[in-house]
């Protein structure tokens, strides 16, 4: 093997090539240090909340830009649904952990049972003989759906379905307005409602219609309490959420949405 | 001095061409990165590690650049053929067969029996859609769900998500900002048309076709959000153009 030759500097040259290579060293196990410290120190996230088009899930995050996009509530389950790909997450809230993940668009899913759209509604592999545009898993023997009058018109009313016996379907509820979602917290029945002509927003809690100066995206259940949501769209540019209390409503925060904690 | 070193070296690399090469290697190495008295030593005694530290980065530096190249070139591999492709993997006369002929949209544009191929994101006058957008949805949104990955004969063969004709008519295509690349068609009674949008390509000029005709590949062209089929049906009523639930005709 031939000689090996050092390059040929001075010694003042070969010090500032030391010095260069020990600042770059140190840089790069300075900046290695400071993010390995960074990845070690990141907690666990207990919190669900929606914060702009960011959804975090406890440690997994989302980006929800809205439709084709959809966040459902049913406590204790929480289900978010990629509608593009499509993909529906359900977490459990109770335990913090997902719980299913479904390749379709899942319209509500409670305790391992799922509803969904083909042709008609379906609760797991029972044809329920309507198509629901939304729909809730009242128990294993109602299913509470919103469903048009009418094929071909906009105007909706509320159902009661048992999957055994699906031709017998009850009506719940329907009024003037176009009704948007439905849940049932605490055996109260919480119904959103827009009117598409004049684009005000109602809710129904039991009995009682309240206006509202935002839509009903989302109601849900936080610490034992009724919320309901708000997101962003051409009908209101703010993210915002308030909390039932009897028959009011008190807003609880603005461009963040807390949906547990 | 300089034509002495240059035929020893051209002796050296024809004697031992391999260790003529690791040591030039090395010479590059100690030169050029280590600064450090006696360092030498320690590099010549390290010939193997660094022999293969070179060549890693050598096989790194090729895989990179292939990658790049790949992917800057895939902008530029446009879709020439595809359709003829997409006819001869499907059938020979360019109509899914699955399709039966008719002039009524009775049938999925993504194939398959009824819904089974497909998720509905947004339906008819979907109410949700309302809320979001603050108008009525024309149509249905659908997207193609698990089974249709997994039973589609058209995806397995193309790998691509492709809506086909409903029924028979005479086609017309355009594109707006509003629906992005659009399939319109006219069923050859006049009284029935469909509409078809956001398609990333569209594989038909206008005239007429058969149900089961490829007319190009799910997108998200025009204010899409995310890729999908808007499907619409419009029937003729006294004159005037009305708007239907296409679920209530997909048998």
């Amino acid at each position: 093997m031939a000689d090996i030759k050092l390059n040929a500097l001075d010694s003042k040259q070969r010090k500032l090539l030391q010095i260069g290579v020990v600042l770059i060293l140190s840089l790069f196990l300075g900046l290695y240090f400071f993010l390995n410290r960074q990845t070690v120190t990141t907690t666990d996230n207990n919190e669900v909340y929606l914060d702009g088009t960011t959804l975090q899930v406890f440690n997994d995050t989302y980006e929800f830009n809205g439709y084709p996009d959809k966040i459902l509530s049913h406590y204790p389950y929480f289900i978010y649904i990629q509608g593009d790909i499509p993909i529906t997450h359900v977490y459990n809230l109770e335990t913090k952990e997902k719980v299913a993940e479904k390749q379709d668009v899942l319209l509500d899913y409670y305790d391992g049972n799922i509803l969904y759209n083909r042709k008609t509604t379906f609760y797991n592999d029972k044809d329920l003989g309507e198509f629901c545009d939304f729909g809730f898993i009242k128990s294993e023997t109602e299913i509470l759906c919103i469903t048009k009058k009418s094929q071909n018109y906009a105007d909706n009313m509320l159902i009661s379905i048992n999957p055994e016996t699906p031709s017998l379907w009850k009506q719940v509820y329907q009024s003037e307005n176009i009704l948007t979602n439905v849940s049932v917290i605490g055996n109260t029945l919480y119904i959103g409602e827009i009117n598409m002509e004049t684009k005000q927003n109602y809710l129904t809690i039991g009995e009682n219609t309240i206006e509202l100066s935002t839509p009903v995206s989302l109601i849900y259940e936080m610490e034992g309490k009724p919320y309901f949501a708000s997101f962003k769209s051409a009908l209101n540019d703010t993210l915002v959420y308030y909390q039932f209390d009897n028959d009011t409503v008190n807003l609880k925060g603005r461009n963040l949405i807390t949906i547990f904690k | 001095m300089k034509v002495i070193s240059v035929a020893r070296n051209l002796r050296s690399a024809k004697n031992n061409p391999f260790g003529f090469i690791v040591d030039s290697l090395i010479k590059v190495i100690v030169n050029l990165v280590i600064p450090i008295p006696l360092a030498g030593d320690v590099v010549a005694k390290l010939k193997g590690p660094i022999l293969g530290f070179l060549a890693s980065l050598v096989i790194l530096t090729v895989m990179l650049f292939v990658t790049l190249v790949s992917v800057f070139s895939t902008v530029f591999l446009t879709p020439t053929g595809f359709f003829q492709y997409i006819y001869a993997n499907i059938n020979d006369g360019g109509v899914n067969d699955e399709f039966i002929q008719t002039s009524v949209p009775s049938q999925n544009p993504f194939g398959g029996s009824g819904m089974s191929y497909t998720a509905v994101t947004a339906g008819f006058m979907d109410p949700a859609y309302f809320i979001q957008f603050g108008k009525q949805h024309t149509g249905i949104d659908m997207v193609p769900n698990s089974t249709y990955y997994e039973q589609s004969n058209s995806y397995k063969e193309t790998g691509k998500v492709i809506i086909f004709a409903t029924h028979s008519g005479i086609a017309s295509t355009y594109t707006d900002g509003e629906g992005g690349k659009t399939v319109e068609i006219l069923n050859n009674t006049g009284d029935v048309r469909t509409k078809y949008i956001h398609f990333k390509n569209i594989y038909i000029g206008s005239g007429e076709l058969q149900a089961g005709t490829p007319l190009g590949e799910m997108g998200g062209t025009g204010k899409a959000t995310g890729e999908h089929l808007h499907y619409e049906i419009q029937i003729k009523d006294n004159g005037t153009w009305k708007l239907v639930n296409p679920l209530s005709y997909i048998q």
